[in-house]
């Protein structure tokens, strides 16, 4: 076994027993990063000087006899809206093209103090905006189970390297899906965690009462061992909750007989395909036979979160947006007035799906309008929580698809802008409400229409829990992974192999 | 939904060419032919979540100054400083607003 093909507590084991040194690890993944990453696309940037400097670190540490941290030596990549200082920051947009981080990400100085190696920052969409990373003003990423189609997004880059096998571990943001769809397109386990739980401090804001920053890994222990690292309370994000972190990687394997979990039957009247039911549908007789209780049931306004998501998300980002103004750091193109130099820069600087979205925000917040869509919506996102509040009275998880689809076709677009944010469908209402929620691989289906071509790609399965109750939902998703394990292993080995013979990626005009 | 999307590109400090006002004018309104749906949802005597945090409401911070970034670092990333200022262009030239 090549030691890019550990998982992430297994190199921490090894690294901490002296088994293996920091600095073997990270070579390995720079070398695996070189033979696949011209076929991914997944880094905008490979930290390898400042990765070899934390990786020395590590090994002199225990050397040393000290205590390295849980993530001790274990390769992490950062998607490209986590500050880390004296490294780039371009959020995939021109707008920050040359612009250098002055200062570090909490999440990201956690994983450092906790021994962990940062390799590089992954491609995401625009200011991550977007489902596919196909919104990168950079280049695409492709998916590295089909690298004709999409790795998801935003945090797509993320997603990619982890599955590539180019990183153990990576973090993402998630504003309405950002980290669970790339998830489950390309495999892997993706956390968004509960609102508060893990600072956003050093995060560039898109919508700032739905952010948050979480792990995307190969497996459910690995994803658990990164929130363990990165949770907890921080003074320097108001937001951040004063909650104990729970070691959830050694809490996992407790028995699920009992567990209540229902599925809200509003998820299906969203155009799930048929391979993407019958994983699903698999996934829930596993858990029936586990002794897991499953019903359905209902949350009628969820039938609107996709609406109120897209007044909110860009009304937030509307506001977020206006500090690239052309004054402080970023792009700047000065015309005859200061507000020429606004609007040739915030015009240049973004592309299309930003400059919609600030558009759309702009206008839902305008005097006119306001009542009629900002305020509306915020008052149907009470709906929505009150809905969520009420299930988890009865149910201790709620189960969904992460997506509606498998991972689609590179370049698929129709000419209207809502049937893209359709991805986003099954994942938004976990944001408005501010709850935590997995995605874990549960099976493989054929694209829809592409029946008997024999292609497969992966397809998530959502456990959203109550606030704060990680626990619960990654000692579901823990027992959710042995049901496909053979399978997985045998397809991952072999999409990996299949990577190096990939031709090469291009990049965007 | 009409949209008049020269104000709202006003507002949102974005110069846009003709053919790209055009192009989200009509993007525009296919995005709000789908949210015009939230009309219908009764919400009378709901009142309205703007964060997550909610109902705890978001922590306050005592009124210390603490050391944060220096000056120097921070105009290092502007794109055009001077004696520790940030240089824009003059205000006058513009005209009235």
């Amino acid at each position: 076994m090549e030691l890019w093909e550990l998982s992430a507590w297994e190199i921490a084991e090894k690294v901490k027993a002296k088994e293996i040194s920091a600095q073997e690890v990270l070579e390995a993944h720079l070398s695996r990063i070189s033979e696949v990453e011209p076929a991914v696309c997944a880094f905008l940037s490979v930290l390898e000087a400042e990765a070899r400097i934390a990786a020395s670190r590590v090994d002199a540490k225990i050397a040393k006899g000290e205590d390295p941290g849980i993530l001790a030596g274990v390769p992490c990549a950062l998607k490209d809206n986590l500050n880390m200082k004296g490294t780039s920051c371009t959020c995939g947009s021109k707008m920050l093209e040359g612009y250098i981080s002055p200062y570090t990400a909490t999440a990201v100085a956690r994983i450092s103090e906790q021994g962990g190696v940062i390799t590089g920052k992954t491609n995401m969409d625009e200011f991550a905006m977007g489902s596919s990373t196909e919104r990168s003003a950079y280049m695409v990423t492709r998916n590295p189970w089909d690298v004709d189609r999409v790795p998801g997004g935003s945090s797509g880059g993320s997603g990619a390297a982890v599955a590539s096998g180019m990183s153990a571990l990576a973090l993402g943001s998630d504003t309405g899906g950002s980290i669970r769809q790339p998830a489950a397109f390309t495999g892997v386990v993706g956390i968004k965690p509960t609102y508060g739980r893990v600072s956003r401090y050093g995060l560039v804001a898109f919508a700032s009462s739905l952010d948050q920053i979480g792990p995307l890994a190969r497996s459910v222990r690995d994803a658990a061992l990164l929130l363990e690292a990165i949770a907890g309370f921080d003074p320097a994000d108001p937001t951040s909750a004063e909650r104990p972190v729970v070691p959830w990687s050694k809490r996992l394997g407790r028995p699920v007989k009992g567990l209540r979990a229902g599925v809200p039957k509003e998820f299906f009247g969203f155009g799930v395909t048929e391979g993407v039911r019958s994983a699903f549908s698999n996934a829930l007789s596993h858990l029936a036979d586990m002794g897991v209780i499953i019903e359905e049931t209902s949350l009628p306004s969820l039938a609107y979160a996709l609406d109120v998501y897209y007044v909110i998300a860009p009304a937030e980002a509307s506001s977020n947006l206006g500090r690239f103004d052309g004054v402080r750091y970023g792009l700047s193109k000065r015309g005859k007035g200061y507000l020429d130099m606004y609007r040739e820069t915030r015009g240049e600087g973004f592309g299309p799906e930003v400059r919609r979205r600030i558009m759309l925000g702009t206008f839902a917040l305008s005097a006119d309008q306001y009542e009629a869509y900002y305020l509306r919506a915020a008052k149907i996102r009470t709906l929505i929580r009150r809905d969520f509040e009420r299930a988890f009275e009865t149910y201790d998880v709620l189960l969904s698809p992460t997506t509606p689809t498998v991972a689609f076709k590179i370049g698929e677009e129709s000419g209207d802008p809502m049937t893209r944010y359709l991805a986003d469908v099954m994942t938004v209402s976990v944001n408005l409400a501010g709850i935590p929620a997995l995605s874990v691989p549960c099976g493989f289906a054929e694209p829809s229409g592409e029946g008997g071509s024999g292609r497969e790609l992966p397809c998530g399965l959502q456990i959203m829990g109550k606030r704060f109750d990680e626990e619960t939902v990654l000692t579901a998703g823990y027992v959710v992974e042995p049901f496909i394990r053979e399978e997985m292993e045998e397809k991952s080995a072999r999409m990996r192999r299949n990577l190096i013979l990939a031709k090469e990626c291009e990049p965007v005009d | 939904m009409k949209i008049d999307v020269r104000r709202v590109a006003d507002l949102s400090k974005l110069r846009l060419t003709e053919d790209e006002l055009l192009t989200m004018e009509k993007d525009l309104e296919m995005i709000l032919a789908h949210i015009e749906r939230l009309a219908a949802v009764q919400v009378e005597g709901v009142e309205p979540t703007f964060g997550s945090r909610e109902p705890e409401g978001l922590r306050l911070e005592p009124d210390d100054p603490k050391p944060g970034l220096s000056r120097a670092s921070l105009l290092e990333l502007g794109p055009s400083t001077q004696e520790g200022y940030y240089v824009v262009p003059a205000r006058e030239s513009e005209g009235r607003e």
